[in-house]
């Protein structure tokens, strides 16, 4: 078999691995919806119908075929709380959330391995100091960075009289009752997105710059680093040229590992920041016992990170020659 | 060890120190509500309304936050360390299971690693920890059976590589059973980097307990835990921000030294591992 087909494959074996798992342990737990939903006091017949509604009442086997069938279909049914297509909750949450992973990604990374690879030539204070903020921040929770910079921004920024654009705003997608459309919308939802992208991207960034930092620490005392030197070449040539297209793979799998760290992390920076992305559509789900959006949610985290974890495999030898076979 | 290490081991020290001792020496439980009126949402290095002083002022029910914190401090480090050790001692023997019998037994386990690998694992721990009562015991558990799965990689590599080993021919053919072979001879030399991961693994327990408890999933008030003390400061996080602040700061210090520290064991560990590679490759020649 050639090693793409043979990739994909194992990918796909995997999601239906994890869509097996998500389901069992969501029926495995005690409780369901339904108990949820049932006023107090209704008969026992009424509760049976509804548990019919939502086909919760036929055997186990049979509710996993149908589900395994209609998810791979693109069904994910409807939510229970809401109402709703599953495919609607999911949609509307999504690109909230897709936009500030990728920008905040993206953020991660420049930052991360910039900082990460300078820090790396310099030895001594500077190394430690940084180190010591790097891994400060990097066990920071989201949630508490991001209450941390809303007492900062809002509160504190008015407290000390500082000017009014840095007075941020802290809360939603945009701000309350605006109407503006085109432009406006977009400066307003980006002057929202300040506080949260700057909370997820700087606990990324620091743990990029930890990663980007020990590769490049260890390959600074290599043969061909100092063959660089000797042949004159300049100390950014050596750095970028030379060290970084070393650094480069390993970053490039960390890029697929630190995937569901944003992710994660996006959970509470929603929570915190009241934006309607998937992390909050998680939350929210799980504490109604709405399991279709529970098992949507966690399988579409899981295709993203799969997705991830193939695209770095398959990407890999583009980058390393080594690799190449 | 660098400086660095020995400095972060002191101050965690000082932290299972202060957790153990603290609460003992503290007037008030840090959970009992008895001074609601003279003492509410008192700032940080302010005297109530009593006169006692507060190092890191009061909370909303005005309690002591630094008492609470050291309270909370009991739990969530033996929340985290119990996660991370079960995690360890799961990694551990499905890692070497799967390494040393090889064949369906590896096909499964690492199947399953690489399942629950698959899902981040705060969306495990949401969806676990939601779906069964919330509360300390169930994080323990989630955290465990989130958390194994690195272990027991690395383990199983270390197991697959040490298979094939002189000392380990030398055992077997001195009658050793392959439980002893396996259990007296091999696992021990997977240690090392087991002990890495675990004090990595607790620092990561302690955010995620933290992150849980933020969500209401996770330590159930009145009991305080550092996670809980966060989302019980949260809408005042404008007004009295340290009610919210003070218990994070802890909480980072304890995970930066367990970072640092597991960081500078595995340095010390690889050092190692090259200085008696190079002794094997010196005494060859």
């Amino acid at each position: 078999m050639p090693p793409l087909v043979r990739k994909c494959a194992t990918a796909a074996v995997l999601v239906w691995l994890v869509l097996t798992l998500t389901f069992a342990l969501v029926h495995a737990a005690p409780g369901d919806a339904v108990q949820l939903l049932v006023p107090p006091g209704a008969s026992p017949a009424a509760e049976a119908r509804l548990r019919a509604t939502f086909g919760l009442d036929a055997p186990i086997g049979v509710q996993y075929a149908r589900w395994l069938g209609a998810t791979l279909t693109g069904n994910l049914g409807e939510s229970f709380a809401q109402r709703r297509p599953v495919t609607a909750v999911v949609g509307d949450a999504l690109p909230v959330s897709l936009g500030l992973g990728a920008v905040s990604l993206l953020l991660t990374y420049l930052v991360g391995v910039a900082l990460g690879t300078w820090q790396a030539s310099r030895r001594g204070a500077t190394d430690t100091a940084i180190t010591i903020a790097t891994t400060a921040v990097a066990a920071s929770p989201g949630f508490w960075l991001g209450l941390a910079a809303i007492a900062l921004f809002t509160h504190g920024a008015a407290a000390w009289g500082a000017p009014a654009w840095l007075r941020l705003p802290a809360f939603g997608l945009r701000a309350a009752g605006s109407e503006a459309g085109g432009i406006g919308a977009l400066g307003d939802i980006a002057r929202h997105a300040i506080l949260p992208v700057l909370v997820l991207s700087a606990i990324g960034a620091a743990g990029v710059a930890r990663y980007a930092r020990a590769s490049a620490v260890a390959l600074w005392p290599m043969d061909f680093v100092r063959t660089a030197r000797a042949k004159g070449a300049s100390p950014a040539r050596v750095q970028w040229r030379h060290l970084f297209a070393n650094a480069l793979p390993p970053l490039v799998v960390l890029f697929a590992l630190a995937l569901p760290g944003v992710v994660a992390g996006s959970v509470f920076v929603e929570s915190v920041f009241a934006w309607p992305g998937m992390g909050r559509a998680l939350v929210q789900a799980i504490a109604a016992r709405d399991l279709p959006v529970v098992l949507a949610s966690t399988t579409m985290y899981a295709v993203l990170v799969i997705g991830a974890n193939l695209a770095a495999d398959l990407l890999l030898p583009a980058l390393d020659p080594r690799r190449r076979r | 060890m660098s400086r660095l290490a020995r400095g972060s081991a002191c101050v965690l020290g000082a932290i299972v120190v202060a957790a153990l001792v603290g609460p003992v020496l503290a007037p008030g439980d840090g959970v009992g509500i008895a001074r609601l009126a003279q003492a509410r949402l008192v700032a940080p290095l302010a005297s109530d309304a009593a006169g006692h002083l507060h190092l890191l002022g009061t909370d909303r029910f005005g309690r002591d936050l630094l008492v609470r914190m050291l309270v909370a401090a009991r739990l969530s480090l033996a929340v985290g360390v119990a996660g991370s050790v079960l995690a360890a001692l799961i990694g551990l023997l499905a890692g070497a299971l799967a390494g040393w019998r090889r064949g369906a037994t590896d096909v499964v386990l690492m199947g399953a690693a690489d399942t629950l690998l698959a899902v981040p694992r705060l969306v495990l721990l949401l969806v676990c920890a939601a779906l069964w009562q919330p509360g300390t015991a169930t994080v323990v558990v989630v955290l465990a059976a989130t958390g194994w799965m690195g272990v027991a990689r690395l383990v199983r590599a270390d197991v697959i590589g040490l298979a094939n080993r002189p000392f380990v021919t030398a055992a077997e053919s001195l009658g050793a059973s392959s439980a002893r072979v396996l259990w007296r001879h091999v696992v021990p030399n997977t240690l090392g980097p087991l002990l890495v991961a675990t004090t990595l693994g607790v620092g990561n327990a302690i955010l995620l307990e933290s992150g849980l408890s933020f969500l209401g999933l996770g330590v159930q008030p009145p009991a305080p835990s550092w996670g809980n003390m966060i989302a019980g400061g949260r809408d005042l996080i404008v007004t009295a921000p340290w009610v919210s602040l003070a218990p994070g700061l802890a909480l980072v210090v304890t995970v930066v030294c367990c970072t640092l520290l597991g960081d500078a064991l595995e340095a010390r560990l690889r050092g190692e591992q090259r200085g008696a590679a190079q002794e094997f490759a010196g005494r060859s020649v």
